[in-house]
């Protein structure tokens, strides 16, 4: 995905605004999780028959300022549930697996945005189940949902951070997704996940 | 999960329980005060037979069957019966003449113990008894091993099973996976909440609120493996004490002397060899064992009534209140009111404002150095 640098960042925070809706926008392929690797026996069990994580793809994009990167993403979410939420990954260093959510030598960095809080939160992981608090980034987010569709738009510092993905003009990084339909009674491992990272290409 | 060295336990004596919920709001006022937690009864007194609460909890799934986990469905805020929202100022400081107290929203449609004293059977044979709760604090914990996040911790020091508040992120697998539905979930700070045990108090030698406060003697609190104090003598020794749904499978460590029943009267009025309370209903609460527990406690207590000794009904029947604590029997006055003004050692004293994480060990204790504080 090319990361588009734009002048004012300002309209691009906003989920809802036409400027998105003008931006050739990327579609991500999603998949559940596997039930097998999700955590615990419990868990397992539970959802082993149950559908989760339907989610066949989302619409993405996304736009820099130089300081500012605005992460963009689109998904049909027929009901409106407070447990809606997105997040993007972003690799840390090394080369983390995302379906594994990294390793303690190749740790995932996440924003994530939930529809019952407000902004962002920053988690690190080093693989399935060790997802801990993130270092605190400069980061925001929002969202809206209209006619069965979510909106959300996640922003986040360019620069080098400890234990956060470096993100800078003019490099390439990578990307993966993760939705949780809240209707579904999705959370935690239980979500739709692109299956691989995605090029992130920051403009110059 | 580490190898527990000992495991604290609760016995609860169901002939004394009279359904005064003393314990209940002996729990409420000390526990579970700050905001998101208005809902919350880490200990319940329910009305047996009856829905239970949750509502209807023993059909909601959970524990484990053959060491495999079982699926269970996460209560919602009817099935646990808000916090009913009173119109207080408007009848005590309104200053209109008879107007009745109410809640604001409405007519409640449920709560804690909604079906309180409905029972089942019909006149004169009609029966009841009281079954309070608390969670269970289980040897094969199903909310510990439900939880992605690992989360939940049972104590090696004493079997206690907590809730990391930390840790917790709010997916609410424990509160599905306990078969007895004693967790929580408190929507402002979006994490799962549970008894725990009184770990504080414990700590500093005092038994629980829940047992203490309890004017019947209802509850004895103590280890496992002392020999000499009651629990184990009722749990091991005279096999009195079993646990509620053993078929659960997660060992709970909470266990109940069951109740006897008077006998069933007939057309005329005379008593019949029959007891009421359905000995098939107990049998659904406690397990197939409790037929020979009823058979035991019987006879010892017709010992009793033929003047002879008995170990056991005196356990039961506990004339010196303090037996009932084992190691735990301190006053909460010795550690809560400790003569600040005459000392100068620090004291930790009750402070409900302190917010309890397990790596918080003092919760609700806080420290007051009395020479700072003068």
């Amino acid at each position: 995905m090319l990361v588009k640098r734009v002048t004012d960042i300002a309209p691009w925070r906003e989920p809802g605004n036409s400027v998105w809706q003008g931006m050739a926008a990327e579609s991500v392929a999603m998949m559940p999780t596997p039930v097998a690797l999700q955590p615990t026996q419990y868990i397992r069990v539970k959802w082993e028959t149950l559908p989760y994580g339907l989610l066949s793809s989302i619409s993405t994009g996304a736009v820099h300022d130089g300081e500012t990167i605005a992460f963009y993403t689109q998904w049909q979410c027929e009901v409106e549930h407070l447990k809606d939420a997105v997040a993007i990954a972003l690799p840390v260093r090394g080369q983390p697996i995302l379906m594994t959510m990294g390793s303690p030598d190749a740790p995932v960095h996440f924003l994530h945005w939930m529809a019952k809080k407000e902004g962002v939160r920053s988690t690190h992981s080093q693989g399935i189940g060790s997802t801990q608090l993130g270092v605190p980034v400069v980061a925001d987010g929002a969202g809206t949902w209209i006619d069965g569709q979510r909106r959300v738009v996640i922003t986040r510092q360019l620069g080098d951070f400890i234990e956060a993905a470096p993100l800078r003009p003019g490099t390439t990084s990578k990307i993966g997704y993760a939705v949780w339909l809240g209707a579904n009674d999705e959370r935690a491992g239980l979500k739709a996940f692109s299956m691989d990272w995605k090029p992130l290409e920051i403009e110059a | 999960m580490a190898k527990i060295k000992r495991q604290v336990a609760m016995i609860m004596d169901l002939n004394k329980c009279i359904g005064c919920q003393t314990c209940t709001i002996a729990c409420k006022t000390l526990w579970t005060r700050r905001k998101g937690m208005e809902h919350m009864l880490w200990n319940t007194v329910n009305t047996n037979p009856g829905t239970g609460t949750p509502r209807n909890y023993e059909t909601m799934g959970g524990g484990f069957k053959n060491g495999a986990a079982q699926p269970g469905i996460l209560p919602n805020r009817e099935d646990w019966g808000d916090r009913f929202d009173m119109n207080y100022e408007e009848v005590f400081y309104g200053g209109k003449k008879g107007t009745p107290l109410s809640d604001r929203k409405g007519d409640p449609k449920g709560g804690a113990n909604w079906d309180e004293d409905v029972g089942e059977g019909d006149y004169p044979n009609n029966y009841y008894f009281y079954l309070p709760r608390i969670c269970n604090h289980c040897t094969h914990p199903a909310c510990l091993e439900a939880c992605p996040r690992k989360a939940i911790e049972k104590r090696e020091e004493d079997g206690i099973v907590l809730i990391n508040e930390k840790k917790c992120r709010g997916y609410q697998f424990c509160a599905e996976a306990c078969p007895y539905k004693k967790i929580y979930f408190n929507e402002e700070e979006g994490v799962s909440q549970k008894c725990i045990f009184c770990l504080p108090r414990l700590q500093e030698g005092v038994a629980n609120a829940c047992a203490r406060q309890c004017p019947g003697r209802v509850r004895f609190v103590g280890y496992l493996d002392d020999e000499e104090g009651p629990i184990h003598k009722l749990v091991y020794k005279h096999k009195v004490a079993l646990t509620l749904h053993p078929e659960y499978g997660t060992q709970p460590n909470v266990f109940y002397v069951p109740p006897m029943s008077p006998p069933k009267i007939d057309a005329d009025g005379n008593p019949t060899d029959e007891s009421r309370i359905p000995p098939e209903y107990l049998e659904f609460l406690f397990g197939p064992e409790v037929h020979a527990v009823m058979k035991r406690v019987e006879a010892e207590r017709q010992k009793k009534m033929n003047g002879e000794e008995s170990e056991l009904m005196d356990l039961l029947i506990s004339r010196k209140w303090q037996d009932l604590f084992g190691p735990f029997s301190k006053s909460p006055a010795e550690v809560e009111r400790i003569s600040v003004a005459n000392s100068d050692q620090s004291v930790s004293v009750y402070d409900p404002a302190v917010q309890y994480t397990p790596d918080n060990e003092i919760h609700p204790i806080k420290f007051i150095n009395p020479m700072e504080d003068r």
